[in-house]
Formats: structure tokens, C-alpha cells, sequence
């Protein structure tokens, strides 16, 4: 297993899955449950398929932005801050998150 | 240093204990208060449908509040507040933490809201040796699983408790459409409509106050129009675009605000 990109632990857990990649919203209809959701930034509009979400992995956040708060809350393992999470992972791509060291890794 | 005073008896008389959360805590309830809730509600006890509702209600809650107030502040909409000792009602080691959506429903900032079915939502849960800090912009971070450590949950609803996972589930799914309809409201406003919106949004932060004074609230002819037709200052655009903050920016960041706080900047979570 090797680090694919880093971030900041926001909600603690680790899950492995399936990345679906959300650029826009023309995208929510890829996530199925237990997908791992890949996005530069979440917003409120997204509360269903993060609701779906096993794990959320964001480009940009801190500890208190959205996609922090709301994992938090729901208690789904979550990664801010990575900064180029969406051009490092790939759709369908299977990794694990481990949001208690802030890390996406390859699977096998 | 009386407008700063002012600020801080506000906050003493808010939260008393620990009005800063200098000591990690946010505790808006006193002892008696702690008591009369823990006798007063029907708790519910944790299990693995009621939790997976209850934690779908906490994201719908958080995605409303966001999409209605842009933000997550104490004065707009909701208060996390705790941990409140309750092993006298729960047993050793146990405690609660409330998480209060006191105003989801705020018609003086969207008049779309009067339809609203809810007002106000707020979760509690009781937790056996639960490790968790509230920061002072109402905020917690727990190293902790904190729904393998819930034992009893609590849901009232403007007032009344929603006891089962069906009802929790009816509320939430009613959320987070409405979060939706209003995150699509939002996109389609202008931007001197946004611009306007964000004013009457700040202004509002001591609505009560200016209420109880018999003050309008509400931003002032003159105020509206220094900002009309104007951009945005350089830094805050930036900011909405999701810029990363420089080290040089930490550092100012800390000695303007409280040097403690570095679950904002630093990548570690606090211990």
C-alpha cells in the first residue's frame, strides 16, 4: 500500500471503496452508497450523496469548513485540504481513506 | 476596552463557566437545567438504525444551516454546547453534548422561510468517556468515535421529541430538500442581490440586542449603498476561491485572533 495524496484528518476513520470523482453537479447521480466521494469543495446542495458517501476527500477545506463539519457529524471518515486530490484519483479507482493519518492509499 | 468589555459580559453571561472555551467546554445550561433535561426527556437508546438516521438528521441540519446562513456561527442558527456531566443521571464517566439548531427558520433573512415546516432542531446525546473540546467559535473536535461512545439520543423538535427513526427520517429527508431548493435560490441571486444578502446577514448578528433596544436592525440606506457597485477587496475573493493560507497569513492570522486556536491552520487535530 502507498500514499496517493495527503491531507488534513477532519473526521476520523478509515474505509475502503470505490472514488467517484464530483465536478459538478451533473455528477451527483454517480455516487452510490458506499462510494467514496472525490471533490474540490462540498456545499450544502451535495447533502444527499454525502449522506451516501463512505468517505469524503476534498481538495480544499479546513477543519471547519463543510465537507469537515457535516462528515463530522454524520461520523464518515473525511480528508481536507489535500489539494490535488481530484487530479490524483481516478473514477472507479478502489483506495482506502484513512482519515485518522489523513491519507488516501492504494489498495493491494 | 468598553465595547470589548461589553462583548465579554455578553459572553460571561452566555456561558459563564468557561465564556472563551479557554478550558475546551461551551456549556450554555446550568446544573439545574442539566437535570431538568435529563429527567424530562424519553431517552432513546443508541442502535444501529437509529444512529444511521439521527447522523443523516445532523448532516441535513448542518447542510440547511449552511445554505441559509452561508456559515456556521453560534448567532446564526445554532449552538453546539457542552460536555455537561450528567453521571448522576447516566453513570460514571458519562456526559452530554447538545447540538442546537435553534433557528432554521429565520424570516427576517429569507421570506421563503415563513413555509418552513421547522424552527428548530436540537439533537442531544449522551456519551460514556467521551474526549472532545469545544473551540470558541462553537466548533468541537473529538479524537473519539463519537458514535461508538453515544448511548442515549434525544430529538425535540420545535419543542416536541421525535422519538422514532421514521420520524427522524421524515425530518431530515424534509431538510435536506429544502437545503437543496435554497442552495439553487442562492446561485441564481446576483451579485449585488448576494452582496446585499451577506450585509443584512451580519447586521443581523445582534438582531436581539438592536430588538430589545427597539433599534432597527436592519443595514441602513447609507450602508447599502456603499456597497453598491462595488467588487469585492482582493483578499476576501481569494478567499471564496478557496486559496490556501500562506504560513505569513498564519502567523497573522494567530496574533490577531486567539493563538491557541490551531485546529484552523495546522494539520494535526488537537489533542
Amino acid at each position: 500500500m502507498s500514499v496517493i495524496v495527503k491531507g488534513i484528518p477532519a473526521s476520523q476513520g478509515k474505509v475502503r471503496g470505490k472514488v467517484i470523482i464530483v465536478k459538478t453537479q451533473k455528477d451527483y447521480k454517480k455516487v452510490k452508497e458506499g462510494d467514496i466521494l472525490v471533490t474540490r469543495h462540498t456545499d450544502p446542495s451535495m447533502v444527499l450523496i454525502m449522506q451516501r458517501a463512505a468517505a469524503i476527500v476534498t481538495d480544499q477545506g479546513g477543519l471547519t469548513s463543510h465537507a469537515a463539519v457535516v462528515s463530522r457529524e454524520m461520523g464518515t471518515p473525511c480528508i481536507v485540504g489535500t489539494k490535488n486530490g481530484t487530479k490524483k484519483l481516478k473514477d472507479k479507482q478502489v483506495i482506502e481513506v484513512d482519515a485518522d493519518k489523513g491519507t488516501v492509499n492504494t489498495v493491494g | 476596552m468598553k465595547v470589548v468589555n461589553f462583548y465579554r459580559k455578553i459572553l460571561e453571561a452566555y456561558s459563564p463557566e468557561d465564556p472563551f472555551s479557554y478550558h475546551g467546554t461551551n456549556k450554555m445550561y446550568n446544573k439545574e437545567e442539566v437535570s431538568r433535561i435529563t429527567k424530562r426527556l424519553k431517552w432513546q437508546q443508541n442502535n444501529p438504525e437509529a444512529l444511521r438516521e439521527v447522523n443523516k438528521l445532523l448532516a441535513s441540519l448542518a447542510s440547511i444551516t449552511y445554505a441559509i446562513y452561508n456559515d456556521f456561527f453560534p448567532c446564526l442558527g445554532r449552538e453546539f454546547h457542552g460536555p455537561y456531566d450528567v453521571s448522576k443521571a447516566f453513570g460514571k464517566g458519562t456526559c452530554m453534548i447538545s447540538r442546537d439548531y435553534f433557528n432554521i427558520k429565520p424570516t427576517h433573512l429569507w421570506k421563503h422561510c415563513k413555509n418552513y415546516k421547522y424552527k428548530s432542531v436540537n439533537v442531544l446525546g449522551i456519551y460514556r468517556n467521551l474526549k472532545i473540546k469545544f473551540d470558541f467559535w462553537g466548533n468541537y473536535i473529538s479524537l473519539d468515535d463519537m458514535n461508538r461512545k453515544l448511548l442515549y439520543y434525544a430529538v425535540i423538535v420545535d419543542g416536541k421529541q421525535a422519538s422514532t427513526p421514521k420520524r427522524i427520517k421524515e425530518i431530515s429527508e424534509y431538510l435536506a430538500k429544502k437545503t437543496v431548493e435554497q442552495v439553487r435560490r442562492v446561485d441564481r441571486m446576483s451579485f449585488e442581490q448576494t452582496k446585499l444578502q451577506f450585509q443584512k446577514m451580519a447586521e443581523s448578528f445582534f438582531k436581539e440586542m438592536y430588538d430589545a433596544a427597539g433599534i432597527d436592525w436592519r443595514p441602513t440606506r447609507e450602508m447599502k449603498e456603499k456597497i453598491k457597485g462595488k467588487k469585492l477587496l482582493k483578499h476576501f475573493t481569494q478567499w471564496a476561491e478557496g486559496r490556501i493560507i500562506t504560513p505569513k497569513e498564519i502567523k497573522r492570522g494567530k496574533r490577531i485572533l486567539d493563538p491557541r486556536i490551531n485546529i484552523h491552520y495546522d494539520k494535526k487535530v488537537p489533542e
